[in-house]
């Protein structure tokens, strides 16, 4: 089991790929594993054959831990258990896969247990004959029985047809609103367009409220603890705890930027996002302030020389934070590319590390969900987090005069050690002079 | 325009290819004398005299392998096989020579040979002589295989066949030799290969197919019109080496749905190549997945009941639209 990050101490077997016994090439993907934070593939990292797998789906192992081994030629292959196991069941302990699972302590261990299995072979128990007249596992013909199907623990996948995802996605509908017609559930064009009227209608009008689902019977349930809520856990109270947390909210006017990202879709044809100008705003005004893209240590602070901004995204299964890296370098549509893109990754839990790591300030955006403020809390070693409201059209005074604009709402939250209420209060000044001109953030 | 038979649509391609280039000569067993044992080559003997209608004896082997050199050096031969089923026996001259002369010899050297012939079930021809093999021929690059499913189409491609400097696996249905339609009197009137067309405008499914099966798509689409207000789009492909596919992603742009329908098995044939293409190219347009329509895997049975079974009918074809529909 690798170490996938700092923070990770074990990871699941998600699903075997390949069965003992079977051929891996050097590359290949032989498991999916769930880390904290991601599902990953992990390859074979050399050519051979599968020996016992020492780790079943479903199964947890600390990051060091032997998942299986990859025998060389000449090496011989495990003989599989009596009765292969269903792919979910746990693993039979048999003594040669106990001794397989510990890391050999020499070569002599090793030969010891090669003899043992040509004993075995010498009786007539050929590994892959025997193999071959077992339950086949084949996980396409899995797919085609219906619900037997074990849903990966977390949240359920939605079945649904290309065209319909591509129209849920271009009429701004989730599908987590849309119930599936077609066969096993699956969301199907007609229910996107079935729902879209009212949920489109929502989207353009903010007092417009999304139809009420009917909601599920109640039940007592627990529902496990994944890796990733545990350490989304873990890391959140350790931050409340330890940082003395202060909060800074300002009203932004945005009228401008609403405007400059209205030509700017039309101009370029390109999805846009307050929020993807937000992040470049955020950026740049980093840039004036060093003392704010910084980091609490427990001898220094440390002022990062790039500029990385961490975006909040929600998945099912939890809050992750893709990054943004110097994205005080980069133009607003690449960045509303890549923030799509890592966003799409986070949801099928793809991101790698070095796509969530590593982020200098983070920005947390509730605005699509109609939240005019709220506080975040600190993603460490981040010493500020900006959350970011709705932009709404509000009755403002101006010169004297009351007139209708478009505000937004941010409070920074701030790491006290890092960062003073003044030091704070500059940044946001700075941030509102991009915000509220706009053309410094195209140009 | 005048209505004729595909019958008479592939004999009178031949013989205004005859006319217009005396290089151009036909080869095959029974063509001459016997006037051909579907009658395609009536009179052709009496007209061309037996240098250029040539009756060869049962060895079709020898037949291609012969043209393929007469086709080296100059010569349009055009070789019916009395069945394409019986081309089998001659696959090595036809995939390893015919459609790697050119490859080899570093394009100095063209093979334009027209191997021509009935295939397909429905005429209780049984398991050696009911089979199709467009999916077996196009597979190999360096040969173009040719569908045929009007009169029209039928004269018009063999001409370009004919005229053209490659070699072209020419496949007839056989079910379709007495079928009538209007055929352009024009003699040089042609249909270019790679040119798939919209054999019937529609909104709501799309049916790619070819040759008879696409002739049997556009019947189950009018059938659906009038009986469930269902609008079929029929892709006619014409020819599937080279295989045009963009009328078909037009129409599944427009469709979102779409069936393949094949007179094959299903396993490996052409219907895999075109849904596959389908679905690598316009994911994102489809709302069903791409279905198949094809024949039976069995051998083709000869008894009459046997073999209707064993083919694809009308009743598969609706409910594969109705599938793609969310309708079943």
């Amino acid at each position: 089991m690798p170490k996938m990050g700092d923070a990770m101490s074990e990871g699941k077997v998600i699903r075997w790929y390949k069965k003992a016994g079977d051929p891996v090439r050097k590359g290949e993907a032989v498991l999916e594993i769930e880390t904290d934070k991601v599902n990953l593939d992990l390859e074979a990292e050399a050519d051979g054959t599968l020996g016992t797998i020492a780790v079943g789906e479903g199964q947890m192992a600390p990051v060091g831990g032997i998942l299986a081994k990859i025998l060389g030629e000449g090496e011989k292959a495990d003989a599989p258990p009596a009765t292969p196991a269903p792919p979910a069941a746990p693993v039979e302990e048999k003594p040669a896969t106990a001794a397989e699972a510990k890391p050999a302590a020499d070569g002599q261990s090793r030969r010891a247990i090669d003899k043992k299995d040509s004993i075995r072979h010498s009786t007539g128990e050929y590994g892959e004959a025997v193999d071959m007249k077992g339950p086949r596992t084949d996980r396409s013909i899995r797919h085609d029985q219906g619900n037997v199907v074990a849903m990966p623990q977390g949240g359920e996948r939605h079945r649904s047809s290309p065209l319909a995802r591509k129209m849920a996605s271009e009429m701004g509908v989730s599908l987590d609103t849309v119930q599936g017609s077609g066969p096993r559930g699956r969301i199907v064009a007609a229910d996107v367009k079935k729902i879209s009227g009212g949920q489109a209608a929502a989207a353009r009008s903010k007092s417009a409220m999304p139809a009420l689902q009917q909601p599920a019977a109640l039940e007592t349930r627990q529902i496990p603890l994944s890796a990733m809520r545990r350490t989304i856990a873990k890391r959140l109270a350790e931050s409340t705890g330890p940082i003395p947390h202060f909060y800074l909210t300002a009203d932004f006017d945005v009228t401008n930027l609403t405007s400059v990202r209205q030509q700017l879709i039309d101009i370029e044809g390109a999805k846009l996002s307050v929020n993807d100008f937000m992040i470049r705003a955020v950026a740049l005004a980093l840039r004036h302030h060093p003392n704010i893209n910084a980091s609490w240590g427990s001898e220094a602070i440390t002022q990062h020389g790039e500029i990385h901004i961490g975006v909040a995204v929600a998945t099912p299964e939890g809050l992750i934070t893709p990054v943004i890296r110097n994205a005080d370098q980069k133009f607003v549509l690449e960045i509303a590319q890549e923030v799509r893109a890592l966003a799409e990754k986070a949801k099928n839990r793809k991101l790698k590390p070095d796509e969530y790591q590593g982020s200098t300030f983070t920005i947390s955006n509730l605005g699509a969900w109609g939240i005019e403020e709220f506080t975040g809390i600190i993603n460490p070693p981040n010493s500020a987090i900006l959350a970011i409201g709705a932009a709404e059209a509000r009755v403002v005074v101006i010169d004297g005069q009351i007139v209708i604009r478009e505000r937004m709402k941010v409070t920074m939250s701030c790491d006290h050690r890092v960062i003073d209420g003044a030091t704070g209060a500059e940044y946001l000044r700075t941030l509102r002079q991009y915000v509220e001109q706009p053309l410094r953030l195209v140009v | 325009m005048a209505e004729k038979s595909y019958r008479d649509a592939i004999r009178e391609a031949m013989m205004e290819e005859m006319d217009r280039d005396p290089n151009v000569l036909i080869m095959g067993e029974d063509i001459g004398v016997y006037e051909g044992t579907f009658r395609i080559t009536a009179g052709m003997l009496k007209k061309y005299g037996p240098r250029r209608v040539i009756d060869t004896p049962i060895a079709e082997a020898g037949m291609v392998g012969t043209a393929v050199g007469m086709a080296m050096l100059g010569l349009r031969p055009i070789v019916e096989m009395m069945t394409v089923n019986f081309a089998i026996v001659a696959a090595d001259q036809i995939l390893n020579h015919a459609a790697k002369v050119r490859y080899f010899s570093g394009g100095q050297v063209d093979v334009p040979l027209v191997i021509r012939g009935p295939q397909g079930a429905g005429v209780q021809l049984s398991a050696q002589h009911s089979q199709t093999f467009e999916s077996f021929y196009a597979h190999f690059p360096g040969i173009h295989v040719v569908t045929p499913g009007t009169p029209a189409d039928a004269k018009g491609l063999l001409k370009t066949a004919i005229r053209g400097k490659d070699p072209v696996m020419f496949l007839e249905s056989a079910a379709l030799y007495g079928m009538k339609g209007e055929v352009p009197d024009d003699p040089d009137f042609t249909v270019p290969f790679g040119k798939s067309r919209v054999a019937r405008e529609g909104s709501d499914v799309t049916i790619v197919s070819f040759s008879r099966m696409m002739q049997l798509s556009l019947t189950v689409a009018d059938k659906l019109s009038k009986e469930e207000g269902i609008e079929c789009e029929v892709i006619d492909l014409r020819t599937l080496r080279p295989l045009d596919m963009e009328p078909a992603y037009a129409s599944v742009a427009k469709t979102h749905r779409a069936i393949v329908v094949q007179e094959q098995w299903k396993p490996f044939g052409a219907g895999a190549e075109i849904a596959a293409s389908i679905t690598e190219t316009m994911f994102d347009e489809l709302d069903a997945p791409v279905f198949r329509v094809t024949g039976e895997d069995v051998p083709m049975p000869y008894a009459r009941n046997l073999e209707l079974l064993a083919t694809p009918h009308e009743e598969h074809i609706v409910r594969a639209v109705k599938r793609v529909m969310y309708r079943s």
